[in-house]
């Protein structure tokens, strides 16, 4: 009885415990799939994101729809970028009306609704800069703008752009500063397949709790079937 | 400079790995609060106020990546072993 309440108690408390560390906490993200040194403060802790780089661009626009509830424009010149969010009408037709949006730098420098490559090399900062948008006709927020490249392979930006290797993050809202999915937590840890932890490490932190389950569920099974515990 | 740098110019000054670094840069953090707590906290009450701290800035340290999250992980094995510990003795007695 003592055996099965403590190992009960310590199921629950770890679980809840755990529960309870907010997701931050476990650092960067490690699904963010970039070759380039990269402050992940900056791409991270949006709750929506759309990637493109030149690729992604057609007759020099770039068109993704239902981000954030409204559909977006990216254009470009080969040496300056802008952005825009449709106008429809009724909210279904769109007669190529556009409320573009204006690219405020870190340092509050309002760049105006054309960010050219020029502005952008002079804002980054080790090959990566963060603007906040903001539309100039509604005046709503429209999320930041993330521009980074491996400044180490293209010094300058053109270059970068050219070889397809200048990243554009759009991204919108703040990611909920949700506690830990616990169940996926706690399986990678039991499976020994936590993120970013040595398995010898996790095997010290999973045997424990093996040991907990098997013993409450060996304690519970004996219990309820009295001809196997004798 | 930011906090987060701090262990890589401390493990360069003194010559020796990262984690090294980290480590010892973490334990004079932590100590550097929990020691002058311990002494103004001379009666027994003081260990249940030094845990909550030790968690609070252990959380902190792991926020600003000078130590990993699977001692976060660990410590709170660790509590949950104790918490268990004391249930047990509530429930059962003992």
């Amino acid at each position: 009885m003592r055996g099965f309440v403590f190992c009960l108690i310590y199921i629950i408390g770890f679980a809840t415990i755990l529960s309870s560390i907010p997701a931050g906490l476990q650092g960067t993200e490690s699904s963010i799939e970039t070759v380039i040194p990269l402050d992940p403060r900056l791409i991270t802790g949006f709750s929506e994101t759309e990637n493109y780089s030149k690729d992604a661009f057609t007759a020099g626009s770039y068109e993704y729809d239902d981000f954030g509830g409204f559909d977006w424009i990216c254009v470009t010149d080969d040496s300056s970028f802008g952005l825009a969010r449709k106008i429809k009408f009724l909210g279904i037709f769109w007669f190529g009306q556009l409320d573009s949006c204006t690219f405020v730098a870190p340092d509050g420098t309002d760049r105006g609704n054309t960010l050219t490559f020029t502005e952008i090399a002079t804002d980054a900062e080790e090959g990566a800069v963060r603007y906040s948008l903001s539309l100039i006709l509604s005046g709503d927020s429209a999320g930041s703008f993330v521009i980074y490249w491996n400044i180490t392979a293209y010094p300058a930006i053109a270059d970068a752009w050219t070889a397809d290797e200048l990243y554009l993050l759009h991204g919108l809202g703040i990611a909920d500063l949700a506690t830990n999915n616990i169940g996926a937590l706690l399986i990678s840890l039991l499976l020994l397949h936590l993120p970013d932890v040595p398995v010898l490490v996790n095997l010290f932190l999973a045997v424990p709790i093996w040991a907990c389950i098997v013993y409450v569920l060996w304690y519970v099974i004996t219990s309820m079937i009295p001809f196997v515990g004798g | 400079m930011s906090l987060e740098d701090i262990p890589t110019y401390f493990s360069d000054f003194l010559d020796i790995s990262l984690e090294a670094g980290q480590a010892i840069l973490s334990i004079i953090v932590i100590l550097s609060v929990l020691l002058p707590v311990m002494i103004l906290l001379k009666n027994r009450k003081g260990i249940v106020i030094e845990l909550f701290l030790f968690v609070l800035i252990e959380s902190a340290l792991v926020g600003i990546g000078w130590l990993p999250f699977w001692l976060l992980i660990a410590t709170v094995a660790i509590m949950a072993f104790g918490i268990a510990a004391l249930g047990t003795n509530a429930v059962v007695g003992g």
